[in-house]
């Protein structure tokens, strides 16, 4: 790997920063906003893992991937991110979507975004440990090996965190339906 | 549970948990966040190692690096009015099209005079370092902190640290220190004058950075660059975007507060309405 002018060199192929940034700018926006980031400060983080990574090129070596030394930062950034937010005694939860009218276009955007906030009600009530394997293997298809390089574990454990994680949620999913359903009838939530 | 297939694959087609995994696979950021997440990455990248130094060291070496770009970009440029007047318009273009003639007017009016003190301001000798790429949507203005200290050389130490300052200019820090215009020094008129341009950048950037979100970034700089007592010929606009700046960073006690006090103290500002409206939303 050479680092020059904010380029990574990797093995004969040559990468400015400007293709590392709008290439993985999703990904690590999504991995923030799932590993509990507000939506608010979603665009600071992300800024601040471009930062971080372009202050440490020079110590990219190149054995991971660039996507998984990225999320390496931004499992980092919204760890500090969530420890600042107990600080600020900030209550983390999942944001409810803004009101919309109620024409087609305006009603699917309104049930996109409710699907949403209840997938990040149900990532905030996992273990952070079962939370990060889910999101990655999930929702970004990081394999199992990275992320048992990424967290420095086993991958016996991540697929143990991760049989966890989907029964986690599946449960937590069914108590949430269980609960709407006895609103809707009229009884105590 | 195996590593190879992913839940979505084993999943029933009509699962909720199907439907939110898909939901979130799919979710992305507002149209238009990478572009100007790229440009507000390109602005701050190049200033944030100035941080480090902490201070007025900061504060300087972030000075010089605007001016050191406007020297670099031959100005020459920045030694005429219209220059001044043109960067002023691209600042005031940002922040309201009512802005407009307000800044240019006070630029004309206030600043004709510095001009020739820029003209006569040494250039500096710190090179640039290798700096980003900048995004593919050219910029007509200056850009304060286009240098990238980050990508500076090993070893090169930042220039505010070992450099005598050029004698006629000032740090945007020295500035908050100094008496008003009327009782200073003609030399403290002259840096005063001298850093308009860099002070115009600096909105241009900031009001670039609340645009792309970046709130925490653009408060920091507006407290860090620009304290309540500078003395400047754009504290209205400064206190415009700190303003927006505050609501955008959900602090609405302070915003409210400045508003009132933008409305007592500029009541025939362009901005005025803005600022009405602000309040009354409150």
């Amino acid at each position: 790997v050479i680092v020059r002018n904010s380029c990574l060199h990797l093995g004969g192929i040559r990468l400015d920063f400007e293709q590392i940034y709008r290439a993985h700018h999703d990904f690590v926006w999504r991995t923030l906003r799932r590993m509990g980031v507000s939506e608010r400060d979603a665009m600071d983080a992300r800024q601040k893992v471009f930062l971080i990574a372009h202050r440490g090129l020079g110590k990219f070596e190149g054995r991971s991937a660039v996507k998984t030394w990225l999320c390496g930062i931004a499992l980092r950034v919204a760890s500090d991110y969530r420890r600042s937010a107990v600080s600020r005694r900030e209550v983390l939860m999942a944001e409810i979507p803004a009101a919309a009218s109620c024409q087609a276009e305006q009603l699917r955007k309104l049930e996109e975004q409710e699907r949403i906030a209840t997938l990040d009600a149900i990532l905030a009530k996992l273990p952070i440990e079962q939370r990060t394997v889910f999101v990655l293997f999930e929702l970004e298809e990081v394999s199992g090996e990275q992320i048992a390089e990424l967290l420095a574990v086993p991958e016996g454990t991540v697929r143990s965190r991760l049989r966890l994680a989907r029964r986690a949620f599946s449960k937590i999913l069914s108590e949430r339906h269980a609960r709407s359903v006895r609103i809707a009838a009229g009884g105590q939530p | 549970v195996s590593t190879e297939k992913r839940w979505l694959d084993e999943l029933p087609s009509d699962s909720i948990e199907r439907e939110l995994l898909v939901a979130g696979k799919s979710v992305r950021p507002v149209d238009g966040a990478l572009d100007a997440g790229w440009q507000a990455f390109c602005a701050t990248s190049s200033a944030a190692p100035t941080a480090v130094l902490g201070g007025s060291a900061a504060r300087t070496a972030s000075v010089k690096a605007a001016s050191g770009v406007a020297a670099k970009m031959g100005m020459g440029a920045l030694s005429s009015a219209a220059t001044i007047k043109s960067f002023a318009i691209g600042l005031a273009l940002g922040v309201g099209v009512s802005g407009t003639s307000l800044v240019v007017q006070r630029v004309s009016r206030k600043d004709a005079s510095s001009v020739a003190a820029t003209q006569r301001a040494p250039a500096p000798t710190q090179s640039p370092a290798p700096a980003l790429r900048q995004p593919s949507r050219a910029y007509s203005e200056p850009r304060a902190g286009s240098v990238a200290p980050s990508a500076r050389p090993k070893g090169a130490e930042p220039a505010a640290r070992n450099e005598p300052r050029p004698a006629n200019r000032a740090t945007l820090g020295e500035l908050e220190a100094s008496p008003l215009p009327s009782a200073a020094t003609t030399a403290t008129i002259t840096t005063m004058k001298t850093s308009l341009s860099a002070q115009a950048g600096e909105l241009a950037l900031v009001k670039r950075l609340l645009d792309a979100g970046a709130t925490a970034e653009a408060l920091r700089r507006l407290k860090a660059n620009f304290g309540t007592a500078t003395p400047s010929a754009l504290a209205e606009e400064r206190e415009a975007l700190f303003i927006q700046a505050l609501a955008q960073a959900q602090q609405r006690a302070e915003a409210r507060t400045r508003a009132r006090q933008f409305v007592e103290l500029y009541p025939r500002s362009p901005y005025i309405e803005v600022m009405r409206r602000r309040l009354a939303e409150e």
